[in-house]
């Protein structure tokens, strides 16, 4: 997969560069839009990663351009501003989804994923998904463990059903938070921690080993 | 001085004086110009017509009578004009001017007949025979006088010409006087014009210089100063309340700056020093389990941080007024059912009861994001401020003109230290684990949605927060 990073400032293009090259991705990088615009030009790329601030033309009126000229690949949108108004404007000009400075690097990776999940078509959604002796059943909304049912709230399913979708990557709060309970702002306490808490007590109780690991200071990620 | 005089030339009052006052100039001047021309124009007419009459009436008796008959009637009336003149302007020293002559020529301009005083015979050559046959009067100048004479001739049947002249130097000597003193009277209006013209606007101007002066004066730290008030109620009274009014405003405006600018430097000061301190201890820690322990805490650190900022930018956003809201049909008891079920968990585990009364679903026409924010911003509060064992209710009651959300708890209720005040940004009790944000989001969201908010205190002790929003936009809703 060849990503195309648009951002001109250094340190961030740098880490995003980094972090993306160790999970396999190819990354091209382009300080500005006009010197992206030379290089999507040549159509290599999976998807884009561009920032709204650019020196030049900015981000946004770079995401029209490309897709004026006809160019598909989703595209991620970087930006400091984080107001409903900006993210709607972001995605009504061309972006596929729009996340906010600062960012969990795990965070853009999963976004990121999920766009190019999104531009491959795929066949009919699967209506189980499995992760180990962890079973789940979409179709009947039900979640079983090494054969046992769990006695999961209509909200625990939900929220097991996305940590397993995302299974071995790391989801952020604010990622559960939108998917979720659609809300896009993360509260002033630990709301989310403790639904996570009740859901690995009756995942996880009764088994010699655990899926649901917390991972500090980022997220959560499900993985056998 | 010079360098004086050419900063005054730079003010706006000299300018103003300077421009109407030559307005003022130019249009008396033109005013006794054409009075003068005028005057001027009627004197020459009434000389002429007397001579146009005296010239016909001369020329008849010419006609008819004697030689001898007719220079006796040439000396008795120029007595008699020298009478009236010299009743008329007693001026002995140009007398001999203000004198008529009276001519009587042949055909080739020899003078036949001629009564007048001695020096007038000099006329004569001035008078050149072809142009003197026969005309209305006319201007002649000679040479030695100074004013010109009016001239009238008549060609007679036989060919004689009468010649009858006045000096005009009677009439001009007056017209000059005249001249004079309106050349005075200009200068003078000229003069107290400017005079009054400067006065005038120099006052009105130097109360604008006060304004000046006294906002340039306003440096940061002395906003405190006001322009003085006048008794005058005109423009520039109104232009020094409005001043006034705006500079309340801006004090307000900075002081309240500051009060938030201190209030977050302090908030963000305590994370920063921890990030710091863990990101210290992991560089200098040899193990590695440790160094990725405090990397993680300094994580933590950093998304509260970040988390504070944008609480308070959204705070002072949404307070600003600067908000777009994204209005649509929000059934609130939905919401409060989604926020309650988020929050259950974690009321548990902090030993709270919380519950929900919402009979009916309440529809409101809202930004349903800002209410969500709003609602879970008061059960943050409730789970950061309740000892255990306490219960909160939020409830949902919907009216025909409004929609209430409130939130009700029996615990120790606010401090009193913040009572007054609990909505304001960064109000927080001495003890307070909070931003001293959450409730101003909550007021500048009730405030947005052209509600209210009230903190109250239940008989019963504890205490109750309720938002109360239109249940419909009372405008048109143009912002959806």
């Amino acid at each position: 997969m060849r990503i195309l990073l648009v951002e001109d400032d250094v340190r961030i293009a740098e880490f995003l560069r980094r972090g993306l090259l160790e999970r396999g991705y190819a990354v091209d990088h382009a300080p500005s839009a006009e010197d992206a615009l030379d290089l999507v030009s040549e159509g290599i790329h999976d998807a884009l990663i561009v920032d709204v601030v650019l020196p030049g033309m900015d981000g946004l009126d770079f995401i029209e351009q490309c897709r004026a000229r006809g160019v598909s690949a989703p595209m991620l949108i970087l930006s400091a501003r984080r107001t409903v108004d900006d993210r709607v404007r972001g995605l009504q000009r061309g972006g596929d989804d729009y996340l906010t400075k600062p960012f969990a690097f795990a965070e853009l990776l999963a976004r990121l994923e999920v766009l190019l999940r999104r531009a491959v078509p795929q066949g009919s959604k699967a209506s189980r998904l499995g992760v180990g002796d962890l079973e789940i059943d979409l179709l009947r909304h039900e979640a079983r463990r090494g054969g046992r049912t769990l006695a999961l709230s209509q909200r625990e399913f939900t929220l097991l059903e996305y940590l397993c979708t995302n299974a071995g990557r790391v989801v952020t709060r604010t990622m559960i938070l939108d998917h979720v309970w659609q809300m896009r702002f993360e509260p002033a306490t630990n709301v989310v921690d403790v639904h996570i808490h009740r859901l690995r007590d009756k995942v996880d109780r009764d088994a010699d080993h655990k899926l649901i690991h917390t991972i500090r200071g980022v997220g959560y990620v499900l993985k056998a | 001085m010079f360098s004086r005089l050419s900063t005054v030339r730079h003010t706006a009052a000299w300018r103003l004086s300077a421009m109407a006052t030559a307005v003022l100039a130019l249009g008396t001047a033109a005013v006794f110009t054409a009075a003068f021309l005028m005057l001027a124009a009627n004197m020459q007419r009434r000389g002429d017509s007397w001579l146009d009459g005296e010239t016909a009436s001369l020329a008849e008796m010419a006609a008819a009578a004697p030689p001898e008959a007719l220079k006796q009637e040439f000396a008795r009336e120029a007595q008699e004009l020298t009478n009236e003149r010299h009743s008329d302007r007693s001026k002995p020293e140009n007398a001999e001017e203000s004198v008529v002559f009276f001519a009587l020529l042949d055909r080739s301009g020899t003078p036949l007949l001629v009564h007048a005083p001695p020096t007038w015979r000099e006329i004569l050559p001035a008078l050149d025979p072809p142009h003197i046959r026969s005309g209305p009067p006319r201007s002649v100048a000679v040479a030695g006088y100074e004013y010109p004479m009016r001239v009238a001739s008549r060609a007679l049947k036989d060919g004689r010409i009468l010649l009858v002249g006045e000096s005009t130097s009677g009439d001009q000597q007056l017209l000059d006087e005249i001249a004079q003193s309106l050349a005075w009277m200009w200068t003078g209006v000229t003069v107290c014009g400017f005079a009054v013209l400067w006065f005038g606007v120099h006052r009105v101007l130097a109360r604008v210089n006060t304004i000046t002066e006294v906002v340039a004066a306003i440096e940061a730290d002395q906003l405190g100063r006001r322009v003085p008030t006048e008794r005058h109620r005109d423009e520039i009274a109104r232009l020094v309340a409005t001043f006034n009014v705006m500079l309340d405003r801006i004090e307000a405006s900075i002081t309240q700056t500051r009060a938030i600018g201190d209030s977050v430097a302090h908030d963000l000061r305590s994370p920063v020093t921890a990030i710091r301190g863990s990101l210290e201890i992991a560089l200098t820690t040899p193990d590695d389990s440790q160094v990725r322990d405090r990397v993680a805490s300094a994580l933590e650190g950093l998304d509260q941080l970040s988390a504070l900022l944008d609480a308070t930018l959204d705070t002072a956003e949404a307070e600003a007024g600067a908000l777009r809201l994204r209005r649509g049909w929000v059934d609130v008891r939905a919401l409060a059912e989604n926020v309650v079920e988020l929050y259950l968990p974690a009321a548990q585990d902090r030993g709270l009861a919380l519950t929900l009364v919402a009979p009916a679903p309440v529809e409101v026409w809202a930004d349903e994001s800002l209410l969500r924010r709003a609602l879970t911003n008061l059960l943050d509060n409730a789970l950061i401020h309740l000892p255990p064992g306490c219960h909160v209710e939020v409830a949902i009651i919907g009216g025909a003109e409004h929609a209430s959300l409130s939130v009700t708890d029996n615990g120790p209720g606010f401090p009193a230290e913040i009572r007054d005040r609990a909505f304001d940004r960064f109000a927080r009790g001495r003890k307070s684990a909070g931003t001293g944000l959450g409730l101003a989001l909550v007021r500048a969201a009730a405030l947005v949605h052209g509600g209210t908010v009230r903190l109250g205190q239940p008989p019963a002790g504890g205490s109750v927060i309720e938002i109360e929003i239109p249940a419909a936009a009372p405008d048109p809703p143009t912002d959806a």
